[in-house]
């Protein structure tokens, strides 16, 4: 009986509160799991620009917003929207005040789309090197993901 | 036979040895263009008369662009892999639309990092001459975004017609497609209609 009550007590210490995985590639998910998985990153040459894309999971009770992300490996770093604009172009769109996250979904950012931009790449990106980006949110602590790079075929 | 069994049946002969899907009939002929552009390797490429009487498969970037013209790098790779040995019959030319930042050098560059053979030819020229061409294709552009950097350097972003062409041995635009999003295999189906 005090070996029963004790795994219960266990249970309940690991169901409880928030957790913030900063892995790109979580495997243990609590029920208020917050973090960043499938990222990857676009190949790209030096001075040029690139893309991340990752899924933002917010599987806690709490709105989030994804309100800037950064890298040593760009000079500039935004979060953009591909649309198709008026008159047949396609556009990119900065996303004004922030990237919801509502509370119990997943967003997910993925090509022609919802993407991390990178600008003004300080090194190249060449398939198979990683990029760490860090990401910010209001009222959260930020988190961390190495992102592996994909050529043509990924 | 009678008169019209006749003429029905070399109506329905003629039509089975062309061999062209209704939906490959010429749209636009541009083989009487004579644009000067040059490639990634800086080598003088003329368009169309250096598609040297094969099909071709046409598409528009600027490397600067950080999703969209990735996606249509990504979707061409898959119609040249869906093509197999066919591959070697087919031209496949990808243009910039932004040629004050897209060098020769700039190419190559862009070139290696995908990988690209060198039957894959990205173009680019002087401004005037890009601006005809792109115009002739269909494919506009429009500055989006400008911004400086920290250095003072100016970064701007476009906005641009998502499109690919496919032309005939003979330089006539046959059919267009979204370039991000071309479907590969039946990209590959159309341009094998159009091989002898």
């Amino acid at each position: 009986m005090r070996s029963l009550a004790l795994l219960s007590l266990l249970a309940l210490t690991a169901c409880g509160g928030d957790s913030a995985d900063a892995t790109d590639d979580a495997t243990v998910v609590s029920a208020n799991y917050f973090g960043l998985d499938n990222a990857y990153a676009r190949a790209a040459p030096a001075g040029g620009a690139s893309a991340v894309y990752l899924d933002v999971v917010n599987d806690t009770s709490s709105d989030v917003t994804l309100v800037s992300a950064s890298t040593d490996a760009a000079g500039r770093v935004e979060i953009h929207r591909t649309e198709a604009g008026q008159d047949d172009l396609t556009t990119m769109t900065p996303v004004e005040g922030g990237l919801a996250v509502p509370a119990g979904e997943t967003v997910t950012l993925a090509p022609g789309g919802l993407h991390v931009m990178l600008l003004d790449l300080q090194r190249d990106l060449a398939e198979g090197d990683t990029v760490t980006v860090e990401l910010q949110f209001e009222g959260r602590s930020p988190l961390t993901v190495q992102a592996p790079v994909r050529g043509l075929d990924g | 036979m009678t008169r019209p069994l006749f003429l029905l049946a070399a109506a329905v002969a003629l039509a089975a040895c062309s061999g062209r899907p209704d939906h490959l009939a010429p749209e636009d002929d541009l083989s009487d263009l004579d644009v000067a552009l040059v490639d990634q390797d800086s080598a003088a490429f003329a368009f169309p008369s250096d598609l040297a009487g094969r099909p071709a498969y046409v598409t528009a970037v600027y490397t600067n662009c950080p999703d969209v013209c990735p996606m249509t790098m990504a979707q061409t790779r898959k119609v040249y892999e869906a093509l197999g040995a066919d591959t070697a019959r087919v031209a496949f030319v990808t243009f910039s639309f932004d040629p004050a930042r897209d060098t020769p050098t700039v190419l190559r560059r862009y070139a290696a990092t995908w990988r690209l053979g060198p039957d894959w030819r990205l173009a680019t020229g002087d401004s005037t001459t890009v601006a005809g061409l792109m115009d002739r294709l269909g494919i506009r552009s429009e500055v989006s975004q400008r911004d400086t950097f920290a250095d003072g350097r100016v970064y701007y972003a476009l906005s641009h017609t998502d499109k690919a062409l496919l032309l005939d041995a003979d330089g006539r635009v046959v059919e267009t497609y979204g370039g991000s999003a071309a479907p590969p295999e039946m990209v590959a189906q159309d341009v094998r209609a159009l091989l002898p």
